[in-house]
């Protein structure tokens, strides 16, 4: 399907300002939140090049250590070639469960040291109740949803990004 | 590539990082001299000490029926247009500057209220 998107959006003039000139003309709305394809490509380049920020999710590996290298050279080179500053609002490291490895506790670690004191390090631990509340459509925030231990968390993010 | 993330990483949040100085020795001015200055003025000076209010504040959730949800909303988007109207340097913001405001505001109403006046407001 990203395939199939991406060269729809390469085909076209200024592909990856596509959403940018569609956000542009969206003025009903306090906050539009774009879930962004986990690869980067000309869609994730839309999503980056359209909003005022990024929250970027990663989880306690190496392998998302890697994949923010990645980001950091895309977001170096977009801002590069766009001439514009794309600001980073928070890491959100999620599906920790504790107790917690040693590989987790040493990741988790290792994105406090870079990220604290610029933006927020938020953890989300693995809940079986935020996979039934997606499953069942809603949100955890429904009346219906179990009680989740981690809606401070949530609340805190939506502050950060309603705060901006 | 941990080098290579730091290298960029310093160069992204520099001009953030060279920013929070200047906050930090004006706020040590302020608490030695702020004896003239109202609470309200105390409020809006403490509300923007930190750099990261997210790290160094409380978190709190609130549940609001539509109607107080709505009125909150209002209110922070006629405030906002008031201080731009009054070339105010203060760029408002809601979790920073209006939400603690709000709540300052109303403990300072409930502390002058009697119990009396409070049972009645919330039978209403």
């Amino acid at each position: 399907m990203f395939r199939l998107a991406q060269d729809l959006i390469a085909s076209g003039m200024r592909p990856r300002l596509r959403l940018d000139n569609v956000l542009t003309e969206a003025t009903d709305w306090d906050v539009i939140l774009v879930d962004a394809p986990p690869s980067l490509g000309p869609l994730n380049d839309n999503v980056v090049l359209a909003t005022d920020g990024l929250i970027v999710p990663v989880e306690a590996d190496e392998s998302s250590q890697l994949a923010l290298n990645h980001l950091l050279r895309q977001l170096d080179t977009l801002e590069d070639n766009y001439d514009t500053r794309i600001d980073i609002f928070g890491i959100i490291v999620s599906n920790v469960a504790y107790p917690l490895d040693n590989e987790q506790e040493a990741a988790i670690e290792w994105f406090e040291e870079r990220f604290e004191n610029r933006v927020p390090v938020w953890q989300i631990r693995n809940r079986v109740d935020i996979k039934r509340a997606i499953q069942s459509g809603y949100s955890i925030f429904h009346p219906d949803a179990e009680d989740i231990d981690m809606e401070d968390e949530y609340s805190q993010i939506a502050q950060e990004v309603a705060n901006v | 590539m941990s080098d290579e993330i730091d290298e960029r990483l310093s160069q992204r949040f520099e001009s953030d990082e060279g920013e929070d100085e200047q906050p930090q020795s004006e706020d040590s001015d302020m608490s030695s001299n702020n004896s003239q200055a109202d609470k309200t003025a105390q409020t809006s000076q403490n509300t923007q000490k930190p750099k990261n209010i997210k790290k160094e504040w409380n978190v709190r959730s609130f549940y609001l029926d539509d109607d107080l949800d709505a009125n909150l909303s209002m209110m922070f988007k006629r405030l906002d247009l008031r201080l731009s109207e009054t070339d105010s340097d203060v760029d408002i913001k809601k979790t920073r500057h209006f939400y603690p405001l709000i709540v300052e505001l109303g403990l300072e109403r409930l502390e002058e209220m009697e119990s009396t006046e409070v049972t009645e407001r919330l039978d209403g």
